[in-house]
Order: structure tokens, then C-alpha cells, then sequence
């Protein structure tokens, strides 16, 4: 079933989120590095922007289209994206607080 | 080093936007998901909640959770 919103400026906004969640999450993490109160948090970062990349391209490309071979789990493969990107999120805003 | 005193407190708010916006929005994911009868989780994107009768809520989700994704930047 192909939705009203997968119109091509939902889907240039969704490729422009997600893309620039997962690099701009890479391209903190290597500013954590260089700061000791950020320095521990630096791997899990890293590792969650290429997560959420590798995800949305498992999402986009395998799973949202009708006949996509994980269409099925599209909606499943999608939350297990946000869920990764939103802990990542509340684990930085966290550490925030505190420094 | 008085601006570095005040920037903490407004570092320390805005930085909540970091850990409510995610949950407002999967909350509000999780309850519409329940309210209505034919979305499903595992089949549906989040997006196509906005294709149902009640999407407003689902676009002022949208709109709320990106207000507040630019207020945890700006932390």
C-alpha cells in the first residue's frame, strides 16, 4: 500500500534527517574525543550515528517500498531506527546536564 | 567568568529538550497506535499515522518534536 505521505518532499525530508542525524552524531563523536568530560561517550556515539545510517539504508532501500523484500517489518524496522537514535539522544542530553 | 555562570543553567534547560523530545514523540506514536484499530506497529511507518483522519495529531507531533530537537542543539 503506498501512503499519501510518501510524497517526494517527505521522502527528500526523511533522507535529509536521518542522514544528517547519523553524521552529525560521527561528527560529535570525534569532537568527544578531545574532550575529557565527553571522552567515554565518544565510541557509543560513533557507533550509533553508523547504526542509524545503516538503518535507514535497511529502511529505505529494503523495507519501505511495496514488494521490498522487509516490507512487512517495515514499521518494526523503523522504530528499531528511532529507538537507537532516540536513546543516543537522551544519553548525550543527559551528560549535558551534568558538565 | 559571570557569562560562563549564566550559559549553565540555559545549557542544563535547553539540554531537557534532548530528553523530551523523544519521548513525547514515542509517546504520542504509542497512544495513536492504540487508539486506532487498523495501525500496526511492526506493518506501518510512523508516518503514515498522518495519513489518517486524526494525522493532525501526528504532524503536530512532527512539528513539536523538531521545536524541540533545535532547542537540544542550541544547548
Amino acid at each position: 500500500m503506498a501512503f499519501p505521505t510518501e510524497t517526494a518532499p517527505h521522502v527528500i525530508g526523511a533522507v535529509m534527517v536521518f542522514t544528517a542525524t547519523g553524521l552529525g552524531l560521527i561528527v560529535f563523536s570525534r569532537r568527544m574525543i578531545a574532550d575529557p568530560r565527553w571522552r567515554d561517550l565518544a565510541t557509543y556515539t560513533t557507533f550509533t550515528g553508523i547504526a542509524v545510517l545503516l538503518l535507514f539504508v535497511v529502511v529505505g532501500f529494503f523495507a519501505i517500498d511495496d514488494g521490498a523484500p522487509l516490507h512487512a517489518w517495515a514499521g518494526f524496522l523503523q522504530r528499531v531506527l528511532c529507538a537507537v537514535w532516540f536513546t543516543g539522544l537522551i544519553v548525550i542530553a543527559l551528560r549535558l546536564r551534568t558538565v | 567568568m559571570p557569562k560562563l555562570e549564566w550559559k549553565r543553567p540555559r545549557t542544563s534547560t535547553l539540554a531537557l529538550a534532548g530528553i523530551v523530545g523523544p519521548i513525547w514523540f514515542t509517546t504520542l506514536v504509542v497512544l495513536q497506535g492504540v487508539l486506532l484499530p487498523d495501525y500496526s506497529h511492526v506493518r506501518l511507518p510512523i508516518s503514515a499515522l498522518a495519513a489518517w483522519p486524526t494525522g493532525w495529531i501526528q504532524n503536530v507531533t512532527f512539528c513539536i518534536a523538531g521545536v524541540l530537537t533545535i532547542a537540544f542543539a542550541a544547548a
